[in-house]
């Protein structure tokens, strides 16, 4: 099985960071989505939602713009409460979409990319609660 | 190897491959228990033989030789809560950042800022001793002494003084109902409608707020109980004590009382921490002279012996002697005062001063340390009296002036001498 959510959660992240940094912003703000859909799924994983052969989570095949909502949604009991508190329950990828790998890039609002950085970084910083807590 | 002795071995085994002189080496034990190493970026050249001496003595608490390590950037934020668990000859420490699901809170560092308000907890290691009957009749108490008293209901879990204090006549809405709206910046909304006013404190001169768990409307009320710890604010991952500070906070800018008393829950419990150190609050600790009773006290001031702020919060820890017995008072109070001794004395107290030449009795300035019969002691328990009138006490209802408050003289002496008739300073 190669999925690893927590790897590509780092990776699409350190990438973003190397696009916004020169200068392309498109796809950075692409890949910041893309880290906090693998991050968001690396804790549904850890915290025992159930998975599928691909190790993904079952009944959450969404991208961000519709996960966010749906991991604050199934959130129940004292491991899952202490997780959820780290990210705001309002979602920060809203206007988000995985289709925006088709847009022309007139069609991108430039003001959202540093809340989504912001938000697939707290998704981050999430993800070192689970790695110190042994949850992985 | 169980918990307890895969710790001291894991320190061992890390100190003796990664300390150096003054150096630290840093463990992470995690929620399972399980023991892991922070490997310095420069020392990769341990992780073999280190890895697998860790799990050979550690066994189910140790992880795989190839998971064994954490980085160091992985546990750099959480560096501030760990505590020193070992030493090695060369002077070389071992640091524990322990994870736990719940009770981080005894460890926590105390709120020592000066708060706006005189604030009092009240807590009792165990049930049935008398602490919410205690808070109601201390509120009346100090309402008639022209005190404005706050009480606020945080045994969320067994709700009690509230109801006590109010009768039907409860607000709309209650705690759990602010902490459900607060998280989703609306606890304004309903701050106006959780307070009300006591009967008990009609013609005492004073006046008696309450704020009770819950309203007239809160409706079902484990819904809500099971939302109110969320470590959640309206700007963001807010700790629940911090929480808890604002809401009482407000509430004392609102209702602008002279004294707050904190009904805490019964146990070692997240909350009970909370208002114990986080509130700034003197706390009274009920006690009754029983084995259970010092044993579980025990636990906790064994644990607060090596809490790094312990200095700063000890001096507010005050000993309540609770349900005293009438018959053979004396012999009773003297079991019960030499067991508080004896808890604060290998915990909390320092050690006795050393005396000088001539029965000098030494340098006593910054010691903390009172002898067992000492009543300024915060061992020295300050008595309740058994009374009948206090069981099933309903301070709204006909009740004997005469005898409970014969059962509260002597802590009501001590608690006005102490803490409401100290002259101001100019």
């Amino acid at each position: 099985m190669s999925t690893d959510f927590r790897d590509a959660s780092d990776r699409h992240f350190d990438d973003a960071v190397l696009l916004e940094t020169q200068g392309r912003p498109h796809n950075a703000d692409h890949l910041f989505g893309f880290s906090a859909e693998c991050a968001l799924k690396a804790v549904m994983v850890g915290i025992g939602q159930p998975t599928n052969a691909a190790g993904a989570p079952v009944g959450h095949m969404n991208h961000v713009d519709a996960l966010w909502s749906k991991f604050q949604s199934f959130s129940s009991g004292l491991l899952d409460a202490k997780y959820v508190a780290y990210v705001p329950p309002t979602n920060p990828f809203s206007a988000w979409q995985a289709e925006q790998r088709y847009w022309g890039r007139a069609s991108f609002h430039a003001p959202n990319l540093a809340g989504h950085r912001a938000a697939a970084h707290e998704c981050r910083l999430l993800l070192n609660e689970l790695l110190l807590d042994g949850v992985f | 190897m169980l918990f307890n002795e895969a710790l001291v071995s894991a320190a061992e085994i890390a100190l003796r491959h990664l300390g150096h002189e003054g150096g630290d080496v840093v463990l992470v034990r995690d929620l399972y228990g399980k023991i892991r190493v922070v490997l310095p970026d420069d020392r990769a050249d341990a992780a073999d033989a280190l890895g697998v001496e860790l799990l050979t003595a550690l066994g189910a608490h140790a992880y795989a030789p190839e998971s064994a390590f954490l980085k160091e950037a992985d546990v750099r934020a959480a560096l501030d809560s760990a505590h020193v668990v070992g030493t090695s000859d060369t002077g070389a420490r071992a640091l524990l950042v322990d994870r736990l699901l719940t009770g981080t809170e005894w460890s926590a560092p105390p709120n020592t800022q000066a708060t706006a308000k005189k604030r009092f907890t009240l807590f009792s290691m165990k049930g049935g001793v008398g602490r919410s009957t205690t808070a109601s009749i201390l509120a009346w108490h100090l309402a008639r002494k022209g005190k404005h008293v706050l009480v606020l209901d945080l045994d969320l879990e067994s709700p009690g003084v509230g109801t006590t204090l109010l009768g039907p006549s409860l607000p709309r809405l209650g705690i759990v109902d602010w902490f459900v709206e607060d998280a989703l910046g609306q606890g304004d909304l309903v701050l106006p409608d959780m307070v009300a006013t006591s009967d008990l404190g009609v013609g005492t001169g004073g006046k008696v707020t309450v704020v009770p768990c819950f309203g007239t409307d809160t409706g079902d009320y484990l819904p809500k109980l099971g939302r109110a710890y969320l470590e959640r604010g309206p700007t963001g991952r807010e700790p629940w004590p911090d929480r808890l500070k604002r809401l009482v906070a407000a509430l004392e800018e609102r209702e602008n009382p002279d004294v707050v008393l904190l009904d805490s829950r019964t146990g070692l419990h997240d909350t009970s921490a909370s208002l114990m150190l986080a509130m700034g609050a003197d706390t009274l600790m009920f006690a009754v002279d029983s084995r259970q009773t010092w044993t579980a006290y025990q636990f906790l001031f064994e644990h607060w012996h090596n809490h790094p702020h312990v200095r700063e919060f000890r001096h507010r820890l005050w000993v309540v002697g609770s349900m005293v017995p009438r018959q053979r008072i004396d012999e009773y109070f003297e079991g019960l005062r030499d067991h508080a001794h004896e808890l604060f004395e290998g915990t909390l107290y320092d050690q006795p001063p050393t005396p000088g030449e001539g029965g000098d009795p030494g340098d006593t300035a910054d010691v903390f340390h009172y002898p067992p019969t000492d009543e300024a002691g915060n061992h020295h328990p300050r008595p309740v009296l058994w009374d009948d009138g206090l069981v099933a006490f309903d301070p709204l209802s006909a009740w004997q002036e005469g005898p409970v408050t014969a059962a509260y003289t002597r802590l009501f002496e001590w608690f006005d001498q102490t803490f409401i008739d100290v002259p101001v300073l100019p």
